[in-house]
């Protein structure tokens, strides 16, 4: 078992190269993966950061211009207000939800043989493993009157023409929040079923004597505090999937989606990345976006330690 | 509504009787003229004509008439007639001699009269084909990679039979001519010839193998023996009926001749190429040892129609041999197998001369052609009953309601009978000829189905109606895919009887080397790389955003036609898309030439100084003249060019001429027009396909008619705002909100279904699609003008706006001279006609290339009216201009106008808002870009 050791901050300069040398074939272990970790990960962070304050349209030098990113993207950019909407909306629907429907899942498929919860595990994971397999549900929902949807509903009489689900206004969003849920069976869920196996099943039977009276109890005094590892993680994945989500609207909505109805912040990012080449303010919505993540793992961590207790 | 063309009478030489007769008047082009017309003349369909005549006697002697003057020029339109003096009431088929005199590769076709009827009405259109041969051998390129063959159409005289163009009929076509004088009227309705000669001649029977057999030993001819194996590869044809029946190359297997692991390699034909009735490839095999009867077999793959038997006719030297040549089929397989001409009893020896001879396989359709004649009745009944339903009900019938349409129409119900039945009857029948159920099996048994019910529950027919309409649209395309009868050959042989054959697939261990060497070369191989090239002073690089034939051809042009007279070299390279050039050029590794680049990206690309301005160039100047001023628009910024057009589409109107005529309608030309066909087409439970911004640009297409602009002439500020502006916005929401034109539908779908009898479309992609995937209602339908706007001078304006990609230099280019004079050379007539017809070549008439070079477009195979509409309409077209922030223009205005038909906010106030945004965001990039 490998013990935490923290690194107090008064730990002075001497010591700190005397402990590199101390460890030097683990610094040589994590060097690989630490070097790409910072050339990939950290490195672009600040590189956003520094943008974010220019006007950089990828063919020219940037030019530095303060805050005015940020004062745009705050005070006069209607749209990207919007987006902050549809976003939150997106997130506190299908964050939540995405990620209690993953436990509850992973938590009756436990109740199963191994045989059949295997079968049942590649089903719930195949959508999000199988890439843009939620560009089926712009078959179910084409706007065409030969559309799946539109044409049972118009067969059963319920409508008469059909309804343009993906370019009407008041749709789009629940359409793309219902793909997102599908979709939310992801590895959080992978992780959820692992982690219930991997709980002491002896710790069941101390409990019991102990005097659990009923599988909620046993749920919420063994169950989650023995896998918090695996929630923390399936929570920032859920966290970052529904703040993050743009591919979804891109190709169910189109892009921009009608009236902006399907505008999340990061498909705002892109068209001002892709389409309008103004990596600055790009970079700027990105360093917003980062933030909210950011303030959100932090809300959902300080929530999870309440966990058991 | 029939063409009013006066038609040329040249004199005729009889040459029996030698009766003239002269008059000669020159083809008038009238309005009506520039449409595709659907002859409403009656007649009666050739099975019925056929039958009547089964019991008159067959011509004895051949009647030759040739043209007085040796020949005539037969332009579309125009027709020649032939005085023939009949000696007895008989049975005749008529051959026809004649040179092609265009380039084009669409067939020539001709209608015939006699006494100036059609004496049935497949006589109207009747196909005559082309010859081609292959310009050189197989060459390769640096690397050592075969090039593809470029193709060169034969001027030479060749005599048809008049026959089916479908292939349902087997013989040529049969006229019953009385005695006495006829006149023989020829009229070319496709492309331009000259024809030299008719030939009436008796009808032919063939022997049967069994009689020829004796025939040709009592001619004193025996079996081969001892003689070397004559092996001729099929890539190496010697003429055929075309272009597209070239060599193309098969890695799947070590046997295949020849088989090379590292490069490619032409080797077989066929491949998806060799599959249309009637298309032929001719051998000229010039080593036969002596005059005797000889073996011949295939090494071939039918791996493309499962369930049937592909069928070819076997030519020997320019004759049928005997009855069994005739339909000789193919049985489906896998892999190439070894198949002799014959039968289980032995192999059916052909007759050959020492010396050289010809051999012609053609393909027909055998035992298909009887299905899908029959099937294609039945779907022309069914289509029509389905047409008659839906007056009724409607495409989406309300299921609750009772339409009652047994004692509405009872013979529609009666027709669903007698239509399963006959439907049934060929299913046994394919059972019957093929051995097993396929997916042509399953198609016809759900339409049975479907019929069935609506039959023995007439009450079920409104919600059976989409059922029907989609069975009878597979039905179609089952007919379409039926007939097409691919096979592949890599090579045939001429032996002795019964000689042993090659093994036609490599063993098990062959097949795993080749595999594995093929594996391992492809880590080395760099298909992009330019071989030593001679004389060569300098290199450029050239990405290009398309597919890889295109890439491929564009290089076999390149190393062809502009290196060698240049000297300067290209390295060619396909990208995705823009994305990476863009990455590219900010990395600083981008190429000095892109090609077919959309005129957004260009002028994003030029506002930031990415692109070189063109119009410092002394070429310059001669570049634009190739093009329309519309197609320059969008590559222009004040006075700089940054690009020169590639590809130019625009949109188009496509009618069905068929039904327009069933419900008496004629094509409008206004959108006055439009508005006065409307409620009939409603009636009909038929639309009017007006493509929205998503797809199309049909409120630009309005706008300008009326006079209106996007932007300011200075390109400062957008004018949405203004009176025409929010006018048109209002008409064109009408159309959808009121007029009950779909938002969005599939074109291809439902114009091949009929419902949407006339639709605005882009002219390249509607095109190919309706030529690949709706070959059911080919000929039936035309492109015309898209409808215009009556101007106060009485005018029609048909503005329609033009959608662009060109070609661009970079600015980081450190070679710009030479990429300027590669783009000349690119944009050129010649370069640009070449590349559009080897692409069509290559990939038929579905590759079709939307030239943006005025005289290219004319050069390719559109027929002369095709031809002429398209120009017609580029001549129209109109280009928007890109402005900074330009993105913003297509998605406010679609914006608006989901807002007016979705929330019916009022018109006004969307444009306004729309108006306020876009000049906003203009200003924005303009102020961030630093442009004044």
């Amino acid at each position: 078992m490998i013990t935490k050791e923290r690194i107090p901050f008064n730990v002075r300069k001497e010591d700190f190269i005397r402990r590199v040398r101390k460890n030097k074939m683990a610094f040589v272990l994590l060097f690989p993966f630490l070097s790409l970790f910072i050339i990939f990960t950290v490195v672009p962070v600040f590189m956003a950061l520094f943008y974010s304050l220019t006007y950089y349209n990828m063919l020219q030098e940037p030019t530095f211009i303060g805050l005015s990113n940020y004062t745009k993207l705050f005070f006069s950019d209607d749209i990207f207000l919007t987006a902050v909407k549809n976003t939150m909306v997106f997130a506190v629907i299908t964050g939540p939800a995405g990620y209690m429907l993953s436990f509850l899942m992973a938590w009756f498929i436990n109740e199963l043989n191994p045989k059949v919860r295997a079968i049942f595990v590649v089903m719930f994971y195949a959508p999000s493993i199988s890439g843009n397999a939620y560009l089926i549900w712009k078959l179910l929902f084409s706007s065409d009157s030969t559309g799946l949807i539109n044409g049972f509903l118009m067969q059963w009489g319920i409508i008469t023409t059909p309804i343009y689900w993906l370019q009407d206004t008041r749709y789009v969003l629940t359409i793309l929040i219902i793909v997102q849920l599908w979709m939310s069976l992801g590895t959080g869920f992978l992780t959820f079923v692992a982690g219930l196996q991997g709980v002491d099943t002896s710790m069941y039977e101390a409990g019991s004597i102990d005097g659990i009276r009923n599988r909620w109890q046993e749920l919420w005094y063994i169950t989650l505090p023995s896998m918090k590892p695996q929630l923390v993680f399936g929570a920032v994945l859920a966290v970052s999937g529904a703040f993050g989500v743009s591919d979804i609207s891109t190709n169910l909505a189109g892009f921009p989606s009608v009236r902006y109805a399907g505008h999340t912040i990061a498909t705002h990012l892109s068209d001002y990345g892709n389409i309008r080449f103004e990596m600055g303010y790009a970079s700027a919505i990105a360093t917003v976006l980062f933030l909210i993540t950011i303030l959100c793992n932090k809300v959902i961590n300080s929530l999870l330690k309440k966990v058991g207790n | 509504m029939l063409r009013k063309i006066m038609s040329i009478t040249l004199s005729a030489a009889l040459l029996l009787s030698a009766a003239i007769t002269a008059s000669a008047e020159s083809t008038q082009v009238l309005g009506d003229d520039m449409l595709v017309s659907f002859s409403a003349e009656e007649s009666e369909s050739y099975e019925a004509y056929k039958k009547a005549l089964q019991d008159s006697a067959f011509a004895k002697e051949e009647i030759a008439v040739s043209v007085s003057g040796g020949a005539v020029l037969l332009s579309e339109g125009k027709s020649v007639s032939f005085d023939v003096n009949i000696p007895s009431d008989a049975v005749y088929q008529i051959k026809l001699t004649y040179k092609t005199a265009d380039e084009s590769t669409q067939n020539p076709s001709c209608a015939i009269r006699i006494d100036g009827a059609l004496p049935f009405d497949s006589a109207s259109n009747i196909w005559l084909s082309r010859l081609w041969k292959n310009e050189t051998e197989i060459l390769q390129d640096a690397t050592g990679n075969d090039l593809y063959q470029s193709q060169i159409q034969l001027h030479d005289e060749q005599t048809e039979y008049l026959r089916d163009p479908n292939g349902y009929f087997d013989e040529p076509y049969m006229f019953l001519l009385s005695a006495g004088a006829h006149s023989i009227e020829l009229r070319s309705t496709q492309c331009e010839y000259e024809v030299t000669a008719i030939t009436l001649c008796p009808p032919r029977e063939l022997k049967s193998y069994k009689e020829s057999l004796e025939g040709y030993k009592a001619a004193g001819l025996v079996a081969a023996e001892d003689i070397e194996d004559i092996k001729i590869q099929a890539e190496n044809v010697t003429v055929k009926s075309s272009a597209m029946l070239a060599a193309v190359a098969d890695r799947s297997s070590p046997a295949i001749e020849p088989a090379v692991e590292m490069t490619t390699r032409l080797n077989i034909l066929g491949g998806g190429r060799f599959d249309n009735y009637g298309q032929w490839i001719e051998y000229e095999i010039s080593d036969i040892p002596a005059d005797a009867l000889y073996q011949l077999s295939f090494k071939v793959k039918q791996n493309e129609c499962k369930g049937i038997n592909v069928a070819r006719n076997i030519y020997v030297n320019g004759v049928i041999p005997f009855a069994e040549a005739k339909n000789f089929t193919f049985a489906y397989s896998n892999e190439y197998q070894n198949v002799v001409f014959g039968n289980e009893d032995g192999a059916y020896l052909i007759p050959l001369k020492k010396g050289t001879n010809t051999i012609r396989f053609e393909a027909s359709l055998g035992d298909v052609a009887d299905i899908c004649r029959r099937v294609e009745e039945s779907l022309e009944k069914l289509n029509g009953a389905y047409r008659e339903i839906i007056t009724v009900t409607g495409t989406t019938p309300d299921v609750y309601r009772d339409y009652d349409i047994q004692t509405k129409m009872p013979y529609v119900v009666e027709l669903f009978k007698t239509e399963a039945q006959a439907l049934s009857k060929i299913v046994a029948q394919m059972q019957d000829y093929f051995g097993k159920s396929s997916s042509f099996t399953a198609i016809l048994s759900s339409a049975i189905l479907v019929l069935e019910e609506m039959y023995d529950d007439p009450y079920t027919i409104p919600e059976n109606v989409s059922a029907f309409n989609s069975n009878l649209s597979s039905m179609g395309s089952m007919v379409g895919d039926i007939k097409r009868t691919d096979i592949s050959l890599d090579y045939f042989m001429i032996t002795e009887e019964a000689a042993k054959l090659p093994r036609a697939t490599g063993t098990f261990f062959q097949d795993i080397a080749f595999g594995f060497r093929q594996f391992m070369y492809s880590f080395v191989l760099d298909y992009s790389a330019l071989g030593e090239i001679e004389g060569v002073e300098e290199t450029i690089s050239s990405w290009i955003i398309s597919g890889r034939d295109q890439t491929q051809i564009l290089k076999q042009l390149i190393e062809s036609d502009f290196t060698p007279e240049s000297k300067i070299a290209v390295e060619t390279k396909l990208v995705s898309d823009t994305t990476t050039l863009l990455q590219a050029t900010l990395a600083g590794v981008g190429p000095d030439v892109a090609l077919n680049i959309p005129k957004a990206t260009i002028m994003n690309f030029a506002f930031r100084g990415a692109v070189e301005d063109l119009s410092k160039y002394p070429q310059t100047a001669g570049m634009v003249s190739r093009f329309t001023d519309s197609s320059m628009v969008a590559v222009r910024y004040g006075d700089a060019i940054y690009g020169i057009p590639q590809t130019a589409s625009y949109s188009v109107m496509f009618y069905r001429a068929d039904i327009l005529d069933e419900l008496n309608l004629e094509v409008p030309r206004t959108w006055d027009d439009v508005y006065r066909i409307l409620p009939t087409l409603t009636q009909n439970n038929m639309i009017f396909g007006l493509p929205t911004l998503e797809t199309g640009e049909s409120y630009i297409m309005l706008l300008y008619q009326n006079g209106g602009k996007y932007y300011s002439d200075d390109l400062k500020t957008s004018l949405f705002d203004s009176e025409v502006a929010i006018r048109t916005m209002k008409n064109w929401a009408e159309f959808y909100s009121g007029y009950g034109m779909p938002v969005s539908y599939d074109f291809a779908n439902r114009f091949a279904s009929g419902e949407m009898p006339l639709a605005v479309a882009d002219y390249s992609t509607a095109f190919n699609t309706l030529v690949a995937f709706a070959p059911q209602i080919e000929g039936l339908w035309g492109i015309t003008l898209v409808p215009g706007t009556v101007k106060e001078d009485g005018s029609i304006d048909h503005s329609s706006p033009v959608n662009v990609t060109a070609s661009i230099v970079l600015s980081d280019s450190k070679h710009k001279k030479a990429a300027v004079e590669f783009i000349d050379w690119w944009s050129s007539d010649e370069a640009q006609i070449n590349f559009g017809s080897f692409l069509e070549s290559l990939l038929g008439a579905a590759g079709r290339y939307a030239v943006a070079n005025v005289a290219g477009l004319e050069k390719l195979s559109w027929t002369k009216l095709q031809a002429r509409n398209l120009k017609l309409q580029l001549e129209n077209t109109i280009g928007v201009p890109e402005v900074p922030g330009g993105y913003y223009t297509g998605r406010n205005i679609n914006n608006a106008f989901r807002a007016i038909i979705d929330d019916g906010i009022d018109v006004r106030e969307a444009m306004y808002d729309c108006n306020k945004q876009l000049n906003d965001e203009m200003q924005y990039q303009r102020d961030a870009l630093g442009i004044k």
